[in-house]
């Protein structure tokens, strides 16, 4: 126990050192000279910019709408990707025809449709909605197919000496074994749903954390935007933080 | 005396998709009476598996009758429990939800199912385990959490595929005399699998020796040593003479077997 705290205040140190260093160089050079302040803005002012921000844009709403669409987007895929997934694993022929496709969907940036999805739904929420979600289902959807696909044959017998039904089977043995490897599927489409829905922000101007980003970028406020993007970097890492949080709690139940 | 298990004229072919196919078991019959404790020994692929699950129900496709308490049976049935070969307690449930398990299905509200897991629990020797899950189990444990999830299942008949197959020769004797508490106890009819002799004569009324592929019964030998047994039986002379007679019955067979892996 005391070690392991002794070995963290080490790490905690050694990063937050490194962190420092690197701010103290960032304003030096600015300072003297040898960087342009039109690519990197001090840390001094990268702070005052940020304390604007926090008084005029709002950056909670922000972060708000970015989190609400996302989570929106992931609640959508998991109501549709989980029995996609299934009916991938219970109809094998389909299940096998589609994997290959599906992964290489998964692999691609389905981004760059987005001129697609505009001329269909418009510039608004319901087309971040849907963008989201089609980044979401994939890997939810290919989650679960090999979650099911990769249960123990012995652990499916158990269910059958046990004279229980297949739907018995699917509920009680099938998919809480399956449940690690879902549950992987959901946390990589959290965390390219997100990084999709602010991409999309930033590159309709449309609010939320991308539009704010986009915002100062346009203005050509280089403190504003480092603050800007500081700010996604950071609510970014407690979100995946909570995500992970979730993974190892769900899994202990 | 009519068996509460009876296997007629069984034969099972497996085919494979190239055509090819294998002869596993070989017109095997075979009475268990209620109550008794019969184990089928014989070499590695020699088709004991494929009996198991060509009894239990899980497989099927196959010649002849299994009968279960004087009805032809099709497919899995009420009566019969099965304890696999593999690993298979279930990795998200501690020992006293595994154990449980059957009787969930079953509807049995939460604080009776309980009651009655523990029950089995202690049987198979495990208290104190209730909130552990497999991963923090031994093999032996794992194994006994196994059975004592078939057993909750009540069956009047058990089919055991050697439960012991992955252990270390001792906790494979201890767990033999488990074994045979339990049976005293329960009075099941039961059916072990196994490859090793002494545990088939430690604990059997009757040992069946089968052949290498296609398995077929080669003797049945009656085990007439004195009940109730424990491990400490086996220092006996009469005990030693029941392996050497069955080792001379397998001898032949397992070399067989031997020689045609060497071949493939
Ligand atoms: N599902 C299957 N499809 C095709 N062949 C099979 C199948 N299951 C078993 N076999 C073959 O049937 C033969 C008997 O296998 P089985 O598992 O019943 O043997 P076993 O006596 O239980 O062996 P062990 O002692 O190693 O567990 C083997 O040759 C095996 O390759
Ligand atoms: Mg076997």
């Amino acid at each position: 126990m005391r070690q392991s705290t002794i070995m963290s205040a080490k790490v905690a140190f050694v990063g937050l050192g490194s962190l420092a260093v690197l701010v103290a160089a960032a304003e030096y050079s600015v300072d003297a000279g040898w960087v342009s302040p039109f690519i990197l803005a001090p840390p001094t002012e990268i702070w005052s910019a940020a304390v604007e921000i926090y008084k005029e844009e709002k950056p909670f709403r922000a972060l708000g709408l970015t989190l609400g669409t996302t989570l929106a987007a992931i609640v959508l895929a998991i109501s549709i990707g989980l029995p996609c997934g299934w009916a991938l694993w219970r109809y094998q022929t389909v299940g096998r025809a589609y994997e290959g496709w599906l992964g290489a969907l998964f692999a691609s940036p389905k981004l760059l449709l987005y001129p697609l999805f505009l001329v269909l739904l418009g510039r608004n929420v319901g087309m971040l909605l849907i963008m989201g979600f089609v980044t979401a289902t994939i890997p939810i959807m290919l989650k679960t197919r090999e979650g099911l696909v990769t249960v123990s044959p012995t652990l499916i017998n158990v269910g059958k000496a046990f004279n229980m039904t297949e739907h018995q089977i699917l509920w009680k043995i099938m998919l809480p074994s399956a449940v690690p490897i879902i549950f992987t599927g959901i946390r990589l489409s959290m965390i390219y749903t997100l990084i999709s829905i602010v991409a999309l922000e930033f590159l309709l101007n449309f609010e939320g954390l991308g539009g704010m980003v986009g915002e100062m970028y346009d203005r050509y406020n280089i403190p504003a935007m480092y603050a800007a993007i500081i700010f996604v970097i950071l609510m970014s890492l407690i979100y995946f933080r909570i995500v992970q949080r979730i993974q190892t709690w769900l899994r202990s139940v | 005396m009519a068996g509460m298990l009876e296997v007629r004229n069984l034969s099972k072919h497996y085919r494979r998709d190239d055509g090819t196919g294998v002869h596993a078991v070989d017109d095997v019959s075979l009475s268990v009476a209620e109550g008794e404790f019969v184990s089928v020994i014989g070499p590695s692929g020699c088709g004991k598996s494929t009996l198991f699950s060509v009894i239990g129900g899980l497989v099927g496709d196959y010649e002849g009758d299994v009968v279960v308490d004087g009805q032809v049976v099709r497919g899995t049935h009420r009566d019969i429990g099965m304890v696999f070969q593999e690993e298979s307690t279930f990795p998200w449930r501690t020992t006293l939800e595994n154990v449980a398990f059957p009787l969930e299905v079953a509807g049995m509200p939460k604080a009776e199912r309980e009651e009655m897991a523990r029950r089995f629990v202690r049987l198979v020797g495990l208290e104190g385990f209730e909130d552990r899950y497999p991963s923090e189990l031994s093999g032996g444990m794992k194994q006994r959490t196994a059975i004592a999830r078939t057993l909750a299942f009540s069956p009047k008949i058990m089919l055991m595929d050697e439960p012991f197959g992955a252990l270390d020769e001792q906790t494979r004797m201890l767990l033999g005399d488990k074994i045979l508490q339990i049976w005293r106890e329960l009075k099941q009819t039961t059916l072990l699998i196994t490859h090793n002799i002494t545990e088939a004569v430690q604990l059997s009324d009757r040992v069946v020796v089968m052949s290498f592929r296609p398995g077929r019964i080669k003797e049945i030998i009656p085990i007439d040593l004195p009940r109730p047994r424990s491990s400490e039986i086996i220092a006996t002379d009469q005990f030693g003479r029941y392996v050497g007679a069955i080792w001379q019955l397998l001898r032949e067979e397992a070399s067989r077997g031997m020689v045609e892996a060497e071949n493939v």
